[in-house]
């Protein structure tokens, strides 16, 4: 088995409750597949809302998905009982954004790092043991054990929390935009700190950024999304070097400083004023059709009819190399 | 110079103090800053090292207590605004300095159309008539890339989308033409897509309005994008000032050094990323001499017990360091 997670056209509708009656729901993920290599580390990167979390909760089986099979180390995470998916929720484990969240504030660091183990009936000595080597490794002293979260700075709470993911020894690691809360002399000490956990463990990342910097430094492969769906998935390298869907290239091109705009160009006009953009939009919006058309289609320069009667599915461009690159996009003007 | 000639306002040695009970935070000490028109100057710096609290202190806004000057003037035109009256500052603030900030749901009032709170500024300050004040609101809209038709201006705030938002704020800042404008992380609550169209609007409205900027960030990338000039703050004090081009390409403190040096991207791939040892310390336990010392590799024992002084190295870079310009293996 090469592949730790593969997943296979994920949906996720979140049902509304809407005056009078039942609403169609929302489509948060909408037709998502990917896999994620052994010890591998996938970058999900995408703007506020294109169902990044959404995404990674389903895949967790936080939030199951509506449809779609996740195989998880082989095994399809749907057709365990609650019993068994225990077993695997073990072996997966989430950091978020926010440290302040993530702990209670009532209870001491050790008290929260113990929690889990607790549950898992894991004997005193060997938790204390496991709390302390693990406190020790992200760089917090033991002795601060009984302190409470708001004695540590937002830095330490975040060591605290990924400490206290890896309580449960697990071989998958989500990071929901782990240092964007963080001082930036801070982001850098703790991407280190996450750099040397995935080694010391084995452990396989899926990193969840808007950042896509940050993304393209830590990750081996890079999907992006717009509207729960991958547009556009390659190896980092290539995907800076040779962004090939439109919403790619504004992106990179968007970066600030300009670090990245080699192989970007960002294709929309930077005089047309928002309105213009804004009723292209809404005007193109109608054009569209339910569930046909390139969902990017009413903010895209380069789109045409085509666009609008058939939506894009991701395919390979490989264009004949005898080594396939893995560079996948969603787009019919590629 | 002709730069001299354009100097607008100038921060001169500001102190500020916060008092809660026995406990002293000097969040500003001695902060040195010059502005000029047509020019922005971004202020660099993380939570804490004192960035906003000099924007408050510039328009006039620093609540009083706990907060109080220690030392300083600030001059904007001559005059110095630290000994105005609240009611001499009024017709300073909205009018000649005017301020966009982080969230614009939070200083929109989502009770007034964006119309209306656009001609509450031009009624008050500029005493233009009903009529008046709306013609100048929809030129004011098309201006920030709202549309001409005027269609926002019967828009309430929620109608409006984040980066809508942002340029509604901008638009009631530049209403009265103001000389200086404050714009504290105004794209940091946004999109990077988005980011980078206000941060195209606020320099074509600098050039547009020949206004002097003060542009606060945490985001060493941003101003980069944006700024002229660039001043880097570290608890309360500026610790290197220059121009752009000159600060990118070869920054002298060490502070600025490993910021720089420690942002991912892709070219650093595999390389493990400078840090900074420690934390940024607290206004209440600023460290004796250079404030940077216990995080500074370069750091010695003149270090610890004297506090360097913001001095010009060559062609106006400034920096506050006794070991300005070594290098080091980072």
């Amino acid at each position: 088995m090469d592949n730790l997670i593969e997943c296979k056209d994920i949906v996720k509708i979140y049902r509304g409750r809407g005056i009078g009656g039942a609403s169609r729901g929302f489509k948060a993920v909408d037709g998502i597949s990917l896999s994620i290599k052994k010890i591998g580390s996938y970058g999900l990167v995408g703007e506020s809302g294109c169902g990044k979390t959404s995404f990674a909760r389903s895949i967790l089986y936080l939030d199951p998905p509506s449809s779609g099979t996740i195989l998880y180390d082989g095994t399809e995470l749907g057709a365990l009982n609650r019993k068994e998916l225990r077993g695997f929720r073990k072996r997966m484990q989430i950091v978020f954004q926010d440290p302040n969240s993530a702990l209670n504030p009532k209870m001491s660091i050790h008290d929260s790092m113990s929690e889990g183990l607790i549950n898992r009936k894991v004997p005193e000595a060997d938790r204390v043991k496991r709390i302390k080597e693990l406190l020790e490794l992200v760089g917090i002293s033991y002795s601060y054990r009984n302190r409470y979260p708001h004695e540590f700075s937002g830095g330490q709470k975040q060591r605290i929390v990924i400490a206290r993911a890896l309580t449960m020894e697990p071989d998958f690691m989500v990071l929901d935009e782990p240092v964007s809360n963080l001082d930036v002399s801070i982001q850098a000490q703790i991407i280190n700190l996450l750099t040397d956990l995935k080694k010391e463990f084995s452990l396989t990342y899926m990193f969840i950024s808007h950042d896509l910097n940050l993304v393209s430094y830590m990750c081996d492969t890079i999907g992006v999304m717009f509207k729960g769906r991958i547009v556009e998935e390659a190896p980092s390298e290539l995907l800076v070097s040779s962004p090939r869907h439109p919403y790619t290239r504004r992106l990179l091109a968007s970066i600030p400083g300009g670090a990245q705009r080699s192989g970007a160009e960002d294709l929309t006009d930077e005089e047309e004023s928002v309105e213009t953009l804004a009723a292209r939009a809404n005007s193109r919006q109608k054009e569209m059709q339910a569930g046909k058309a390139c969902p990017y289609y009413p903010f895209c320069p380069l789109g045409d009819g085509e666009c609008v009667s058939s939506a894009p599915v991701l395919r390979d461009i490989d264009g004949g190399h005898v080594v396939p690159s893995g560079h996948k996009v969603s787009c019919h003007k590629v | 110079m002709m730069a001299e000639n354009k100097e607008l306002l100038k921060v001169e040695n500001l102190g500020v103090c916060f008092t809660h009970g026995a406990m002293e935070a000097h969040a500003l000490r001695g902060i040195d800053l010059s502005f000029y028109r047509e020019e922005i100057h971004g202020l660099v710096g993380e939570s804490g090292s004192g960035k906003t609290v000099t924007s408050t202190c510039i328009i006039g806004l620093l609540p009083s207590p706990p907060g109080k000057y220690t030392s300083g003037r600030i001059l904007f035109d001559g005059v110095d605004l630290l000994a105005l009256s609240q009611a001499e500052m009024r017709s300073y603030r909205g009018r000649k300095i005017a301020m966009v900030f982080q969230e614009p749901s939070k200083y929109l009032n989502p009770a007034f159309k964006i119309g209306e709170q656009i001609t509450e500024m031009l009624k008050l300050h500029l005493n233009m008539n009903k009529e008046q004040a709306r013609e100048r609101a929809k030129e004011l809209l098309g201006l920030v890339g709202l549309g001409k038709d005027g269609r926002v201006l019967d828009s309430y705030p929620h109608e409006l989308s984040g980066g809508m938002k942002q340029r509604a704020m901008i638009a009631i800042a530049i209403s009265c033409n103001p000389q200086f404008l404050i714009a504290d992380e105004p794209t940091t609550a946004l999109d990077v897509t988005l980011q980078l169209q206000i941060l195209r609007l606020i320099k074509k409205l600098k050039d547009l309005l020949g206004m002097g900027v003060l542009f606060i960030s945490h985001d060493l990338g941003v101003v980069k994008e944006v700024a002229d000039r660039v001043s880097v703050i570290y608890a309360g004090r500026i610790v290197e000032s220059s121009t752009k081009g000159r600060l990118f390409d070869n920054p002298l403190h060490p502070y600025t050094k490993l910021l720089m040096a420690s942002i991912p991207d892709a070219r650093k791939r595999g390389q493990r990323l400078a840090t900074i040892p420690g934390r940024v310390p607290d206004a209440d336990a600023t460290p004796s001499g250079c404030a940077f010392h216990p995080r500074c590799p370069l750091a010695d024992e003149r270090c610890r017990t004297e506090n360097p002084q913001l001095k010009e190295q060559e062609n106006g870079h400034q920096t506050a360091c006794h070991h300005a310009g070594e290098s080091w293996t980072i």
